[in-house]
C-alpha cells in the first residue's frame, strides 16, 4: 500500500505540466547564477564560482525558493482528495491511513527532492560551461556539488514539506497553505533585520530552517582558502540546526500528519439555523418600479471604492504583511542599529528609511498580490457575470479597483508614519519633520509603487488569467533588479525608477527634486498610456481573449480617451527626451564596463609616464569663490613649483578634474596643450625646461559648474548647502592620475592588465621620499581666500587672518603658519558655529543648527586628545582645532590641517544619553585629533603598511582616551567590535591579506587589527615605553620630505622600548598573519574549610599562522595569558564590576588545567577577556561560575 | 406560503420586443457555437429549449452583453444591444446559470451594492427594493448572513432576488430552478408568470415541462441553430396522431431503436416504454397524445440524423 501510493503519486507529479515547469526553473536559475558574470552567489574575489561555499551557498540560498515547489506538490498531496471531490470516494474504501498518509507524502516529498536535484545539477553543467573565466575555476569536484543538496536541501525540503502537509491537512485549504508559506518567507526576510546583535546571531543560526544563518554563523571569518577547499560538514551549530528541524519535521508529520487517524470527512460545523419567528410577513405585493436613474457613476464608484479596499483589508493575507511588516518597523524603533552599537537619534531621514525597509516588500506584494485578486475578483468569485450585466462604465469598475490598491498602498504607509512619529516622540525627539516624511515617503517611494500599480493592472488586463499576469508581474520584477548587471543602467529604461534619494538634513533634497519632478512626470506619462489601454481593454462576460480584448480597445476608449493617450504618449517620448539631454549631452552618462574600459585604456597608454617626474609644489595661495546656489565655484591659486627630481623636467602630464572649465594652467617657459576630452587631461610643455632644484611660480584657475541633471553620482562635493571639496577634487593636478586605474582584479584580468598593485613594496626606497598622500603631495605653505554668499561661511585649513563683505558676498582669509601636507578642504555652508579656548589652542565646532546634541561632548574630547597627546607625543603644530559639519551624502570625518571635516551622518546625530554604549562621538573626535600627530606630523613613505603609521596609531591614541574616560571594561566591548570587524573583513579580503608590516591600504587591518594590536601591546610594554617609541619615532620623522617612515622603523622603534622577550611576540602580530584560538573549557569552584574559594579552570590553547590566501599552519602556543575573574558579568556595564583576580598565567599549547585560590566569591571567569590576543572566538572566554 | 401578485404598472405599456438576426459566433478552439441565430421575442414567458451544450449559455450570455457576437444584431425596444450595450443592461435582468458571490458580504449588503451597480441612486427607494425583493425571495431573515455560506437553494434565491433589482424590461434567466427544492420551484414559476405580463422574459432550461407550463412562446436551440420556434400548444397540436407508443422489454427496445424513429424511451414500472413518431401505427404500438416533450425530442432526432446523413454524404 504504502509503495503503491507513493509510486501513484509520482506518476501523477512526473505527469504534470508543473513538474517539467519547476524542474526547469530550479535548473535554469543556478546554471544562469553560474555561467553569468554578473550574478554570482557566494563567490567573488578569490572565492571560486564553483568552490564548495558558493555551491553551498546558492544551493540553500535557492532552498528558499523551494517553498513554493513544497506548497505546490506537498500541499497538492494533501488536499488533492477533498479539492476534486474525491474525498467522499476514496474515505469509503478500506484503507490504512498510515500506509496511505505516509506513502502519499513520500510519494511529494520525492517529486520535491528530485525537482530540488536540478540545483546541483544545473551549478555542475554551468561550472563546465566553456565561458567561463578558467582562473576563477576550482577542480571540479562532484561532492562539492552534492554534498550541499544531500545535507542541506533534502532536511530544508523535509522540513517545509511536514508544515506545509500538517497545515494543509488542517486547513483543507490552499490559500491556508500559501498564507503560510508568505507569512514564513516575511517571517524569515525581517528576522535578519531584526536580529543584529551577535547573540541573538547564534540563534538565528540553530533557528533558521533553511541554513543560511547557521552558514553563515559558522563560515562567518572564513577566508577565501578556507571557502574554496573546505565542504561545510555537520558539524557544530550545523549538525545542531540540522537535528533540530530534522527532529522537528518527524514531529511535525506525526503529530499533526493525521498518520493514524481513519481517514473521514472533516467535521463540517453546521450554525444553528435561525428560528422561524424571525421571518418577516411578507407582503402581498412586489412593488420593485424603481428603475436605473442616470447619473449615479460618482454613486457606483464610491461604492464600489470602499468595497474593493474593504476586501483587501479584511482578506487573510492582509493583516499577515501588515503585521510583520509593523513587527520589522518596531523592532528596529525599539533597537537601532548604529555604529559600534550605539544608537542614533530618530531623524526623520532615518525614520523614512526605516519605513521603506520594512515595508516595501509588504507594498510589493500588495501591488503584485491584490492586483491580481482585484482584477480578477468578479471572475474568480463567479459574481462576474452578474457585475458585469450591470450598467456600470468599465472606466468605474477600473478606477475603483486601480485606486484602491492605491489607497491601501497610502494608508499602510501613513500608519507605518504615525507609528515611527510616535516612536520619536518616546525617544524625546520633537523635530518632527512632517514636510520631510511626506515628500520623502510619498513622493520619492509611495509613487514609484503607484506607478507600478498601474503596471500590473496593464499586465492583469493583457493577461489571459489572473496567476499568469501575476507570474508575468513578478519576472517583469526579477528582471528589473538585474537590468543594471544586464547593462541597462540608465533609470531611464527601468519603469518608475529614478535617481536614488540621499536626504542630508544640511542640503535638504538639493538636487533630487528636480530629477524626481523628471523622472515621475516621464514614468506618470508612460502610465497614464499604460492606464489607459488596461483600461480600454478591460473586459466583460466571461472569455477573456487577447484577440477580443484588443478589438474593443479603441471602442473603449473613445475619442477622448485615444486623445488622451496619444497626448501622454508624446509627453512621455519629450520627458524621455529632455531626460537623455540632460544625463547623456549635457552630463556624461557611461555604463560601468565602459568605464572600465576607458581606466584600462588610460592605464595602458599612459601607465609608462607613471614614474616621471613632475613639478612638485611648494607654496599654494589659492583663491576660491563659492556660489553655492548656482553650485558653480571659480578658483584660482598661485604656487611655487619645483623639480625635486634630478633630471630635468620637459613635459608632464595635467588631470582635470570632472565639471570643470575654462582651466588655465600657467608657467613660466611652457604650455598647456590641448585638452583630452576622454581622459580629461592634457600635456604640460616647457620650451624651456624645469631644471633640477629649480624654482617657478605657477598660477592655475578653473571653473567648476554643472549643467541639467545626472542620472546618479551627483558631484556631491558641491551642493547648496555643505559643499565640501578638496584641492584634487577641485585643481588641475600634475602627473599621472594612478587613481583612475582599475582596481579590480578580474576586471584587469579580463583586460590583459597585470594584477593591481595596491601599494609599492615596502622595501621600495626609491619611494621613501613620497608620502603615502601619492607622488608629488609633500608640505606647503599655505594660504587661501574664501568667498561665498552671505548667508554662508567659508573654511579651509589655516587661521582665519580676516574676514570681509564685499559685494554681498562674504570673504575669508586664511593663512597657515606651520608647514602643512599638500591636501586640504573648501567648504561652505550655513553654521551655527561653538568656540572654547584651552590651554591656549582655539577649538570651535560648526555645525547644522538642528545637530547641537553631541558639541560638548566633542569639545570634551577635542581638550582631552590635546592634552594627552600633548603630553605623550610632542605638541600639537597648529593654534587651532575645528570640526566643521558636512551633508550626510558622505559618511566619513577626515583629518586635515587643524581642519576636521566630519559627516553629519556620524557622530552628529548620535545618542549618547545611553551610558552602557561605546560613545562613538567621543571616539571619532579623539581619532581626528590624532590624525594631526599620526599623519600630519608623521606622514610614512609611500610604501605598504604606510596606513598602520596613521591610522593604527590614531586608534592607537584615541583608544587611550577613551579607556581614560570610560575605563577598560567599554574598551573591552570596543575591542570586541574591532576584532569581529577584522575576521569578517579577512574572510572579505579579494586579493590577498599581508599582514601589518605590509598593509596594502587595507581598512579591517589598519584600523581594526592595529587597534587590537597596538592595544595588546600597550598591555604588553606598558603605556610608557610604547609612548615612548611613538614619540622618538614622530621626533625623528616630523614633517620629512625624505627619507619618510615606515612600518620598518615603526616596530624597530617600538622593538627598542620593549623587552627583548616581547619580541617574538612583536613579529607575531606585524611581520605574521598569526591567530589565536584561546578558549575556556570549563570551570568548576568549590569552598575550602577555610572559607577561601577554590576556582578550577580548563582552558585550551591554539596558534596558527595563515598565508595570504588564509590558508593555516598551526604553531604551538606558548605565552602569558592573562586569566581574570569577575564579581558581575562583564558585558554587563551598568553593574559597578568588580575584578576580584587579575594575573598572567604562562600557558603552554593545548588543553591544561589552572586553580585559582580567592578569598572573594567570583561569579565570572575569563581567559584573556580584555582582548590582548587575535581571538578568533571571543564568545568562548568568558563563563559564568556556577556554585 | 405566499404567491405574489405583480402589480400591474400601466405606464409602461410600449411594445417589448427582441429581436435577434443572424447571430454568429464561433469560439477560438473551432466550436461553432452560434450558427446564424433568428430568433422575435415578443413581451411573455419565452422558453429556450436544448439539450446541453446546444449553445443556450451562449446565446443567453450574447443577449446579456458578456459576449461579442462575430456577427449578427440583437435589437431590444429600439436598444442597439450590441454597439451600446451599456444601454440594454439599463434595463436588463440577468441571472447566470450558476455563479459565485464575494467572500464576507452580507445577502444585504450585497443586494444593496449590487442595485448601486445597477443605478438605483435614491437611498429610500433603494431599501424598499432591497428588502422587498429579500421577502419576496424568503430570504429576509437571512439577510445579514454571506451569501458565500448560503445553501444552494438559498443562493439561487438570491441570484433571482438580484435579476430583478431595477424592474427590469428584460429578464433574462438561465436555468433558474436548477438546485430549488418543489415548493421553492413552483414559487418562482408564479412569481416569472406575474412578471411576464409585463416584461420579455427569457427562460432558458432543458426541463421540458417548465416550458409546457409557462411559456406562451418557445424555440428549440440545437448544435447553435433554431430547430423549432413557435407556440408549445400549436407546435404539439402539429405532432398530435403521429406519436406511438409500445411497452417492451429491454431487448425488444433495442431492436426498435434499430429499426424505427425512436424519440423517446423511459421506463415506466420497470418496463420499457417507447415512442415514436410515424404517419401511420407501428406493428403492436398505440397511439399516444403528442406532448411537448415528443416535440422536443422528435426535433432533436431529426437534427442529428440530418447531420448524420451529411456526413454519410460528405
Amino acid at each position: 500500500m504504502f509503495f503503491k501510493m507513493l509510486a501513484f503519486e509520482w506518476r501523477y507529479f512526473t505527469r504534470q505540466v508543473s513538474f517539467i515547469v519547476t524542474c526547469s526553473v530550479f535548473f535554469l536559475l543556478p546554471f544562469l547564477a553560474m555561467t553569468i558574470d554578473n550574478v554570482q552567489i557566494g563567490s567573488g574575489g578569490n572565492v571560486n564560482f564553483n568552490s564548495p561555499h558558493a555551491l553551498l551557498y546558492q544551493t540553500i540560498i535557492l532552498g528558499i525558493f523551494s517553498m513554493f515547489l513544497v506548497v505546490n506538490f506537498v500541499a497538492n498531496s494533501a488536499i488533492r482528495n477533498e479539492t476534486t471531490n474525491m474525498h467522499e470516494i476514496i474515505y469509503t474504501k478500506p484503507i490504512n491511513p498510515l500506509s496511505y498518509r505516509l506513502g502519499r507524502f513520500m510519494g511529494a516529498f520525492l517529486v520535491c527532492v528530485t525537482v530540488f536535484a536540478f540545483v546541483p545539477l544545473g551549478m555542475f553543467l554551468g561550472s563546465i560551461m566553456p565561458w567561463l573565466d578558467a582562473e576563477r575555476l576550482g577542480p571540479i569536484n562532484l561532492s562539492f556539488y552534492f554534498t550541499p543538496f544531500l545535507l542541506f536541501s533534502v532536511t530544508t525540503l523535509f522540513v517545509l514539506a511536514t508544515i506545509f502537509y500538517a497545515v494543509a491537512l488542517r486547513f483543507k485549504s490552499n490559500i491556508a497553505v500559501y498564507l503560510v508559506a508568505l507569512m514564513l518567507f516575511i517571517l524569515y526576510s525581517v528576522s535578519d533585520q531584526i536580529f543584529t546583535d551577535p547573540a541573538q546571531n547564534q540563534m538565528l543560526a540553530l533557528l533558521d530552517p533553511f541554513a543560511i544563518n547557521t552558514v553563515n554563523e559558522f563560515t562567518e571569518y572564513w577566508t577565501p582558502d578556507q571557502k574554496n577547499s573546505q565542504l561545510v560538514g555537520l558539524e557544530g551549530v550545523i549538525l545542531t540546526n540540522r537535528l533540530f528541524w530534522a527532529a522537528f519535521g518527524i514531529l511535525c508529520l506525526f503529530v499533526f500528519g493525521k498518520l493514524f487517524k481513519p481517514l473521514g470527512l472533516p467535521e463540517t460545523k453546521r450554525k444553528v439555523k435561525q428560528t422561524e419567528s424571525e421571518e418577516r410577513v411578507v407582503a402581498g405585493t412586489l412593488n420593485i418600479t424603481h428603475q436605473f436613474e442616470t447619473g449615479a457613476n460618482l454613486m457606483q464608484f464610491m461604492r464600489r471604492l470602499k468595497f474593493e479596499i474593504r476586501q483587501i483589508i479584511l482578506s487573510p493575507a492582509f493583516p499577515i504583511l501588515i503585521l510583520f511588516s509593523a513587527f520589522s518597523l518596531i523592532a528596529q524603533l525599539v533597537d537601532p542599529i548604529g555604529i559600534y552599537g550605539a544608537q542614533n537619534w530618530p531623524l526623520t531621514k532615518f525614520m523614512v528609511e526605516l519605513i521603506n525597509q520594512s515595508f516595501s516588500l509588504s507594498v510589493l506584494i500588495i501591488v503584485t498580490y491584490y492586483t491580481a485578486e482585484i482584477v480578477w475578483r468578479e471572475r474568480t468569485t463567479g459574481i462576474g457575470d452578474i457585475v458585469d450585466s450591470m450598467p456600470v462604465k468599465n472606466l468605474t469598475l477600473w478606477l475603483s479597483k486601480l485606486m484602491a490598491v492605491c489607497l491601501v498602498i497610502v494608508t499602510l504607509v501613513l500608519v507605518a508614519m504615525a507609528t515611527t512619529i510616535l516612536a520619536q516622540l518616546a525617544k524625546g525627539f520633537g523635530d518632527i519633520d512632517i514636510g520631510q516624511y511626506l515628500v520623502s515617503l510619498f513622493y520619492f517611494n509611495v509613487y514609484p509603487f503607484l506607478l507600478m500599480t498601474v503596471l500590473a493592472f496593464f499586465i492583469q488586463a493583457l493577461s489571459p488569467g489572473k496567476y499568469i499576469g501575476m507570474l508575468i508581474f513578478i519576472a517583469y520584477i526579477f528582471v528589473s533588479l538585474v537590468l543594471f548587471s544586464l547593462g541597462l543602467e540608465h533609470n531611464m529604461f527601468n519603469y518608475a525608477a529614478s535617481p536614488q534619494l540621499s536626504y542630508s538634513d544640511m542640503n535638504g533634497y538639493g538636487w533630487h527634486m528636480q530629477t524626481q519632478h523628471a523622472y515621475m512626470f516621464y514614468w506618470t506619462a508612460l502610465a497614464v498610456v499604460l492606464g489607459l489601454v488596461s483600461y480600454g481593454m478591460w473586459h466583460r462576460g466571461p472569455e477573456s481573449l487577447f484577440k477580443d480584448k484588443l478589438a474593443g480597445l479603441s471602442y473603449q476608449l473613445g475619442r477622448t480617451g485615444q486623445v488622451i493617450a496619444v497626448i501622454a504618449f508624446i509627453a512621455f517620448l519629450g520627458t524621455g527626451g529632455y531626460i537623455h539631454y540632460n544625463t547623456t549631452v549635457l552630463n556624461n552618462f557611461i555604463s560601468s564596463d565602459d568605464g572600465m574600459d576607458r581606466r584600462a585604456a588610460y592605464e595602458k597608454e599612459f601607465g609608462q609616464y607613471a614614474d616621471d617626474p613632475f613639478p612638485m609644489i611648494k607654496k599654494v595661495d589659492i583663491d576660491v569663490a563659492i556660489f553655492p546656489k548656482q553650485r558653480r565655484v571659480e578658483a584660482s591659486a598661485m604656487l611655487e613649483i619645483e623639480n625635486t627630481s634630478e633630471q630635468p623636467i620637459e613635459r608632464f602630464l595635467v588631470t582635470i578634474p570632472q565639471y570643470s572649465s575654462d582651466v588655465l594652467v600657467s608657467i613660466d617657459g611652457g604650455q598647456l596643450g590641448d585638452i583630452d576630452s576622454i581622459y580629461n587631461h592634457a600635456w604640460f610643455d616647457f620650451e624651456q625646461p624645469l631644471m633640477p632644484g629649480e624654482k617657478r611660480s605657477a598660477s592655475l584657475a578653473i571653473t567648476r559648474s554643472h549643467q541639467g541633471f545626472k542620472d546618479g553620482g551627483e558631484d556631491s562635493t558641491l551642493v547648496e548647502n555643505g559643499t565640501f571639496i578638496n584641492n584634487f577634487e577641485l585643481f588641475p593636478s600634475f602627473g599621472v592620475n594612478q587613481q583612475y586605474y582599475l582596481t579590480e582584479q578580474h576586471e584587469r584580468r579580463k583586460r590583459d592588465l597585470p594584477p593591481p598593485q595596491r601599494a609599492y613594496a615596502l622595501e621600495d626606497t626609491s619611494r621613501y621620499n613620497e608620502t603615502f598622500f601619492g607622488p608629488g603631495v609633500g608640505h606647503v605653505d599655505f594660504s587661501a581666500t574664501l568667498s561665498t554668499s552671505s548667508d554662508q561661511v567659508a573654511i579651509a585649513p589655516g587661521y582665519l587672518t580676516r574676514e570681509w563683505q564685499q559685494d554681498g558676498r562674504n570673504y575669508f582669509r586664511y593663512e597657515m603658519d606651520a608647514p602643512m601636507i599638500n591636501f586640504f578642504s573648501m567648504m561652505s555652508a550655513r553654521l551655527e558655529k561653538q568656540e572654547q579656548v584651552h590651554n591656549g589652542i582655539e577649538l570651535a565646532v560648526y555645525y547644522h543648527p538642528s545637530h547641537a546634541f553631541n558639541i560638548e561632548r566633542m569639545f570634551e574630547s577635542m581638550r582631552d586628545s590635546l592634552d594627552y597627546f600633548n603630553r605623550e607625543f610632542g605638541p600639537y603644530q597648529h593654534k587651532q582645532m575645528r570640526i566643521i559639519e558636512f551633508p550626510g551624502y558622505r559618511t566619513f570625518a577626515q583629518s586635515f590641517a587643524n581642519t576636521v571635516p566630519y559627516s553629519e551622518r556620524i557622530g552628529f546625530i548620535t545618542d549618547i544619553r545611553d551610558n552602557s554604549e561605546i560613545d562613538p562621538v567621543y571616539y571619532i573626535t579623539a581619532h581626528e585629533v590624532a590624525h594631526q600627530w599620526f599623519g600630519h606630523q608623521l606622514a610614512g613613505a609611500n610604501v605598504q603598511g604606510a596606513a598602520i603609521l596613521s591610522e593604527s596609531l590614531s586608534q592607537y591614541a584615541a583608544l587611550l582616551v577613551m579607556e581614560q574616560k570610560y575605563g577598560e571594561d567599554k574598551l573591552r566591548k570596543f575591542l570586541t567590535y574591532e576584532l569581529d570587524s577584522y575576521l569578517r573583513g579577512r574572510g572579505q579580503e579579494i586579493i590577498a591579506e599581508m599582514p601589518m608590516l605590509r598593509s596594502e591600504n587595507q581598512q579591517y587591518i589598519h584600523y581594526r587589527k592595529g587597534s587590537v594590536v597596538m592595544m595588546a601591546l600597550r598591555h604588553r610594554l606598558g603605556e610608557e615605553p610604547l609612548n615612548k617609541a611613538l614619540f622618538g619615532l614622530i621626533e625623528e620623522h616630523r614633517y620629512a620630505t625624505e627619507n619618510l617612515p615606515t612600518t620598518l622603523d615603526l616596530v624597530a622603534a617600538i622593538k627598542q622600548n620593549a623587552p627583548a622577550s616581547t619580541h617574538d611576540f612583536i613579529d607575531q602580530q606585524f611581520n605574521q598573519i598569526t591567530l589565536y584560538d584561546l578558549k575556556l573549557e570549563s570551570v568548576q569552584m568549590e569552598q575550602n574549610a577555610e572559607g577561601q574559594y577554590l576556582v578550577d579552570l580548563t582552558v585550551n590553547t591554539r596558534q596558527v599562522i595563515a598565508d595570504e590566501k588564509g590558508a593555516e599552519e598551526a604553531t604551538p602556543f606558548s605565552d602569558e595569558v592573562e586569566i581574570v575573574l569577575f564579581k558581575h558579568d562583564p558585558d554587563d556595564f551598568s553593574a559597578d564590576n568588580e575584578i576580584i583576580y587579575r594575573k598572567k598565567h604562562l600557558l603552554g599549547d593545548g588543553e591544561q588545567q589552572l586553580q585559582i585560590l580567592l578569598d572573594e566569591k567570583p561569579q565570572f571567569v575569563g581567559i584573556d577577556p580584555f582582548i590582548r590576543f587575535i581571538d578568533r572566538n571571543t564568545s568562548d572566554n568568558v563563563l559564568r561560575i556556577s556554585d | 406560503m405566499v404567491i405574489p401578485i405583480i402589480e400591474q404598472n400601466n405606464s409602461k405599456n410600449g411594445n417589448k420586443m427582441l429581436e435577434i438576426s443572424n447571430i454568429k459566433k464561433t469560439y477560438n478552439n473551432g466550436v461553432k457555437a452560434l450558427s446564424n441565430v433568428n430568433l422575435s421575442i415578443p413581451k411573455g414567458l419565452f422558453g429556450l429549449l436544448g439539450p446541453n451544450g446546444a449553445g443556450k449559455s451562449s446565446l443567453m450570455r450574447t443577449i446579456a452583453t458578456l459576449q461579442q457576437p462575430d456577427s449578427g444584431s440583437i435589437q431590444f425596444n429600439g436598444i442597439d444591444v450590441i454597439n451600446d450595450p451599456n444601454k440594454l443592461r439599463q434595463t436588463l435582468g440577468y441571472l447566470p446559470q450558476d455563479f459565485g458571490v464575494y467572500p464576507r458580504v452580507s445577502a444585504y449588503d450585497l443586494l444593496d451594492h449590487l442595485a448601486i451597480l445597477k443605478g438605483l441612486k435614491n437611498k429610500a427607494a433603494r431599501k424598499e427594493s432591497v428588502e422587498a425583493l429579500l421577502e419576496h425571495t424568503n430570504l429576509y431573515q437571512h439577510r445579514k448572513k454571506a451569501v458565500s455560506g448560503f445553501s444552494g437553494g438559498m443562493r439561487q434565491r438570491f441570484g433571482i432576488a438580484q435579476a430583478l433589482l431595477g424592474d427590469p424590461d428584460l429578464l433574462i434567466v438561465d436555468e433558474p430552478t436548477a438546485g430549488l427544492d418543489p415548493e421553492e420551484r413552483n414559487r418562482f414559476h408564479n412569481l416569472l408568470v406575474s412578471l411576464g405580463e409585463e416584461k420579455v422574459i427569457i427562460l432558458s432550461t432543458h426541463i421540458v415541462d417548465d416550458v409546457t407550463e409557462l411559456c406562451a412562446n418557445m424555440a428549440v436551440l440545437g448544435a447553435g441553430e433554431i430547430l423549432l420556434q413557435g407556440n408549445p400548444i400549436e407546435v404539439t397540436d402539429k405532432l398530435q396522431g403521429q406519436v406511438w407508443r409500445k411497452t417492451v422489454g429491454q431487448e425488444e427496445a433495442a431492436e426498435i431503436e434499430k429499426s424505427q424513429q425512436l424519440i423517446s424511451k423511459r421506463l415506466f414500472a420497470g418496463r420499457t416504454v417507447v415512442h415514436v413518431v410515424a404517419d401511420v401505427a407501428p406493428q403492436g404500438f398505440e397511439s399516444a397524445p403528442a406532448t411537448l416533450e415528443d416535440v422536443y425530442f422528435s426535433t432533436l432526432k431529426t437534427q442529428r440524423n440530418s447531420v448524420n446523413s451529411t456526413d454519410q454524404a460528405a
